[in-house]
């Protein structure tokens, strides 16, 4: 009988939400300034650093698969800078819970084109 | 994948407003095409055989192929093409790119690529390939072809991929490698991943257990397990995602 791998835990569910470049420049600001200064959780911080992580593979994903995101854009008439980051509930949560988020950011991560 | 073998696919009022393509207008279109094709060495004919339809000859560096007209009629119709001189042409045109490829120039030119080896797109392999007119059309052996020289046109093609230039950019945890020379070649690099290894390593991406996010014709992703796991989360087109070390495994499509 084999043992099954550890890893293969269910994985979170991912929600997009749809963020222009000026969204996503300043929720990674907000993110880099919460690690960078007064000791973070440590669970915040892995957290924190999946939001770092899906704000660059957000990118990859714009550049590998270009064709389902234009469709939407061409649908919804957004701007050529708006892609999907798709963050988990507590990766939402962690960064809606930074107090140096600038509304802009928090708008378009709670409302916006995410609803 | 948007086009179809017709072309671009068309608008939606042809689509409702459908023509029908008949033999006459595909013979006015191989007789325009017949010097433009004669130049890339491949001979267009009709051939008027008693008791059957008209068949359209295709002939090119000893590979010969044959198609009945009426039938490619029909599927021009039934893929609403306009039956005008322009829409036919370049239905035909667009047809004739993804006409079989010749033992003998998938020797001389051909380059690997990967390419899914079933049509439910799960197993990658490689594949032989020629750029044609701004697609890549897929080399299968004819009937003709030896094993030895099945086997020495797949060496040949590793050889030219091999030499393929690439570029490289990274996407914080991840790498994007293209081929710029070839559009849609990108999984032409994958024949030399020690390259790519290096490469990373010298621009500052050290990966532990590196993974390969692989869609045929598109820019080929690198990143760790859980990013690479990330970046396929959801998605909608069809990719693999190929643990580096089960890179060399793959077989031939």
């Amino acid at each position: 009988m084999s043992i099954p791998p550890v890893e293969e835990a269910a994985p979170a569910v991912l929600v997009p939400h749809w963020l222009s470049a000026a969204d996503r420049t300043e929720v990674e600001r907000a993110v880099r300034t919460a690690l960078a200064g007064a000791p973070v959780h440590p669970v915040a911080a892995i957290h924190l650093g999946e939001v770092l992580t899906e704000l660059h593979v957000a990118a990859a994903r714009e550049a590998v698969w270009p064709a389902p995101v234009a469709r939407v854009r061409r649908a919804t008439g957004w701007g050529e800078d708006v892609l999907p980051v798709r963050l988990s509930a507590v990766e939402l949560a962690s960064v809606l819970s930074l107090p140096g988020l600038a509304p802009v950011a928090r708008d378009a991560l709670t409302g916006g084109r995410s609803r | 994948m948007s086009g179809t073998v017709f072309g671009a696919p068309t608008g939606l009022l042809q689509r409702l407003r459908r023509t029908e393509v008949g033999v006459t207008d595909l013979r006015e279109a191989v007789a325009g095409l017949q010097d433009a094709a004669a130049g890339s060495g491949l001979r267009l004919g009709i051939v008027d055989g008693a008791g059957r339809g008209p068949l359209l000859d295709l002939q090119e560096a000893g590979r010969r192929t044959r198609v009945n007209l009426a039938e490619l009629a029909v599927e021009m119709t039934r893929a609403a093409v306009p039956a005008t001189p322009e829409g036919v042409t370049a239905a035909l045109g667009a047809w004739l790119a993804h006409r079989p490829v010749p033992d003998s120039v998938a020797a001389s030119v051909g380059f690997a690529v990967l390419d899914w080896t079933d049509p439910r797109a799960c197993v990658l392999g490689w594949r032989v390939v020629v750029a044609r007119e701004g697609l890549l059309a897929p080399w299968r052996p004819s009937r003709e072809a030896t094993l030895p020289a099945v086997h020495r046109t797949r060496s040949s093609a590793l050889g030219r991929s091999a030499v393929l230039e690439s570029a490289v950019r990274l996407v914080g945890p991840v790498a994007l490698w293209t081929v710029p020379g070839v559009q849609g070649g990108d999984t032409a690099l994958l024949v030399e991943p020690e390259r790519m290894l290096a490469e990373m390593a010298a621009q500052g991406l050290r990966l532990r257990e590196a993974h390969l996010v692989v869609t045929p014709g598109r820019p080929v992703a690198c990143a760790e397990t859980g990013v690479a796991r990330r970046l396929v989360a959801e998605a909608t087109e069809a990719c693999a995602t190929v643990p580096w070390r089960e890179l060399p495994d793959l077989g031939w499509a």
